[in-house]
């Protein structure tokens, strides 16, 4: 126990000193995304999925949120510079933007 | 070659020596229906009428109504040019033989001028020829008359046209001769129906032309037509099953086609057929057969033999008698035979006979057999008739009380719904002691007050017992459960039975029904005439929802990690004050909210359509805003 409460706090520590600003903000994104698709489906499972287009509508529009978001991240992180060589992390933002119009209009669509 | 086919014909007439002859004649019922049909269509105003009338009145030896009003409309007609007009005015002229004398030299060149004309049609050189011929007179130029005959041949042999041909060639005498070999053509063309006729198409009147025109000009020649027995005798057949023509030219065709038939020196079709009933019975023991000629003249002046080769039906198909001579009757043409002192069993019988000539007459064949049908019928008796009733679970026998005819039971029977009527009988016929069984075998349960009765089938078993077991319990339905006092009758009645009877057997009383049984009865009758209930649509019932706490609840719960956002954000210094003031930014930021806002409308109230007009403009300003701005940012030193 204290062994993976080392690893925590090594991790933690890690994390707040190492890793970007940018990246955080991002981090910070996804983990509220997560949180609305974990409540929504509570949601689901408590009390059922009527209206179930509109629970299928939120629900996916929170699990791609999460992954355009880590795919901003990925192309964003320093770290994988080698492998978006040509990608800058405006033109990245641009691609998420332009991502979510795109996805919000079908969830809209959809929703009911 | 064709005197070899004439010789393969003859030999094939003399193989098959048991010729049929025609089940019908024309009888007097028939010459005096058409009598009537012609004194109706009597009206002197249409010369194919009058011509046709005329002749059909002479062939039924009758004389013509009012002759002088019709000859005064022939005399009308005297000064026209069409040949069909002059060969109906010539005909009918002669025909009706109290007009006086005919000026006839005008009509005579007209239809002289029409016979010898290459482009006269083959029916007008017929209405020509047989003009002249009413007029006593012969064409000026046979040999060209001839010679347009055979042109039109070639032209057109339908039968018709051999038809015509064969009257103008008889109308012509010896000349005619070239024109008779076209007879076994003619007869070709005729369509065969049923194995039993023969007949051209075109009916009644182009048949009888063409065989009244092939033995017409077979007596010009005096050489016998190409036509055996067997087919002359089918032609006769098409001709009498024709009796009942209703114009007027099919009378005279009728009548001149069938005189011709009978009076030929050739072939002479005879008909044997049954005179009166086709029954015979202990009253009515002897079978009539007449033996006569297509108009119901005797055939020959010789004796004539009817036999009766064999008789042949009844239930087992036995034959019942062979070679018995039918007696002469003081009628020439009627034969008569005592059937019924063969014991005959009652049913259906085919007889066979034959006729034949003490002289032999080259116009028939020596042997002509055919067959007729005749039914022997009985008096039927019921040698024994029980009738009781029992219980309907049969535990024990029932009791049965013997009725005789036509007596009645004295006792009234009496049954409730726990019984069942029981009734057995058996027929003979009379005079035997064989069981009859019968085509109708009924009882009848007749109510005298309510006037209600029902019919039930008695059934009868292998050794033609009838039975008949009526459960009243489970027949109360078909009684509506009603009770009283019912006649009960016995009906029987057969085709070959001479006295079909109904007998009132006995009375009987059905005691009344349960209660519960008639009510069920009543109710389930009564709902058969009640409105069935009305038909609502329905719609499908919408889901449960959650209570409103409920879901508010979790609306706040999803918008809770809005603030979660907001808070990491500002935990982690967003620089808000690093916001580049330019347009494009401005734009840009407001470009995107618009573009939400935008969404959240088009989930509100607009459609797909409007949505995606203003998401254009809107995405194009935020496009180009955008890409300045994050292009700004790119080139913007890193800080």
């Amino acid at each position: 126990m204290a062994n993976l409460n080392s690893v925590l706090t090594k991790f933690y520590n890690e994390y707040t000193g190492h890793t970007s600003k940018k990246l955080k903000i991002i981090d910070a994104y996804l983990l509220y995304v997560l949180l609305t698709g974990i409540i929504q489906f509570v949601y689901c499972c408590l009390v059922g999925t009527f209206p179930f287009n509109s629970f299928l509508s939120g629900f996916i529009s929170t699990v791609s949120c999460f992954v355009l978001g880590v795919c901003l991240r990925l192309q964003v992180n320093p770290e994988n510079k080698n492998q978006f060589y040509s990608v800058s992390p405006e033109r990245a933002f641009a691609d998420f933007i332009f991502a979510h119009v795109i996805l919000h209009l079908v969830v809209m669509n959809f929703i009911g | 070659m064709r005197a070899l086919f004439i010789l393969v014909a003859l030999t094939l007439a003399h193989v098959s020596s048991a010729l049929p002859a025609t089940s019908s004649y024309l009888t007097a019922n028939d010459r005096s229906r058409l009598r009537q049909v012609l004194d109706g269509a009597w009206v002197p105003n249409d010369l194919a009428t009058v011509h046709y009338g005329a002749l059909a009145y002479t062939l039924l030896g009758q004389a013509v109504n009012k002759p002088q009003e019709v000859c005064k409309f022939l005399g009308t007609k005297t000064s026209e040019t069409n040949p069909e007009v002059l060969f109906h005015l010539a005909g009918a002229w002669q025909a009706i033989g109290s007009c006086g004398t005919l000026q006839s030299a005008g009509i005579v060149k007209k239809l002289n001028e029409v016979a010898s004309s290459d482009a006269s049609p083959m029916s007008d050189v017929y209405y020509a020829v047989l003009g002249l011929k009413s007029l006593r007179q012969r064409p000026t130029d046979v040999a060209k008359v001839l010679k347009n005959v055979q042109s039109s041949l070639k032209k057109d042999d339908s039968a018709l046209s051999l038809g015509y041909a064969f009257h103008v060639a008889a109308a012509l005498g010896a000349e005619g001769r070239v024109i008779f070999d076209r007879i076994q053509d003619a007869v070709a063309q005729a369509d065969e129906v049923d194995g039993r006729f023969l007949q051209f198409e075109g009916g009644l009147s182009i048949t009888a032309l063409v065989v009244s025109g092939s033995f017409n000009l077979a007596t010009s020649q005096n050489k016998a037509p190409p036509l055996n027995h067997e087919q002359t005798t089918k032609f006769a057949n098409y001709f009498l099953s024709r009796r009942s023509v209703q114009t007027v030219k099919g009378i005279y065709s009728l009548l001149d086609v069938l005189s011709t038939l009978s009076s030929n020196k050739f072939v002479l079709p005879v008909s044997i057929s049954l005179e009166g009933s086709s029954a015979v019975s202990s009253s009515n023991p002897k079978i009539l057969l007449k033996v006569s000629d297509v108009l119901g003249k005797p055939i020959s002046t010789s004796t004539v033999t009817v036999t009766a080769e064999s008789a042949k039906g009844g239930e087992d198909s036995v034959v019942i008698l062979s070679k018995k001579k039918f007696e002469a009757t003081s009628d020439k043409t009627v034969f008569s035979l005592n059937v019924f002192e063969e014991k005959p069993a009652p049913g259906q019988y085919s007889l066979t006979v034959s006729a034949s000539l003490s002289q032999a007459d080259p116009r028939i064949p020596s042997n002509i057999v055919t067959t007729v049908t005749m039914k022997a019928m009985c008096a039927v008796t019921i040698s024994s008739f029980e009738i009781g009733t029992a219980d309907a679970d049969q535990t024990t026998q029932p009791k049965m009380h013997k009725v005789t005819y036509p007596s009645k039971l004295p006792s009234v029977l009496e049954a409730d719904s726990q019984q069942k009527v029981v009734v057995r009988f058996q027929l003979v016929a009379a005079g035997s002691n064989k069981p009859l069984a019968v085509h109708q075998a009924f009882l009848r349960l007749w109510n005298d007050k309510t006037k209600q009765e029902i019919i039930f089938n008695a059934e009868k078993d292998s050794s033609k017992t009838y039975k008949f077991d009526m459960d009243i319990g489970a027949k109360d339905p078909d009684f509506g459960y009603l009770s009283g006092e019912f006649h009960v009758d016995l009906i029987i009645g057969d085709a070959i039975i001479v006295n079909p009877l109904m007998w009132h057997v006995a009375d009987l009383k059905l005691a009344a029904p349960s209660s519960d049984a008639r009510e069920d009865y009543t109710s389930s009758h009564a709902s058969l005439f009640k409105p069935k209930p009305e038909i609502k649509h329905m719609f499908r019932e919408p889901e449960v929802r959650p209570a409103a706490v409920v879901s508010n609840l979790f609306t706040a719960l999803v918008c809770a990690p809005l603030l979660i956002l907001l808070g990491l954000w500002a935990k982690l210094g967003i620089n808000i004050s690093n916001f580049p003031m330019s347009l494009s930014a401005i734009g840009f930021h407001i470009g995107l909210t618009s573009i939400f806002g935008l969404f959240v409308v088009f989930w509100l109230e607009l459609n797909m359509f409007a949505t995606m007009k203003y998401l254009v403009g809107l995405g194009a300003l935020t496009f180009l805003s955008g890409n300045k701005m994050l292009a700004h940012i790119a080139t913007r030193p890193k800080a």
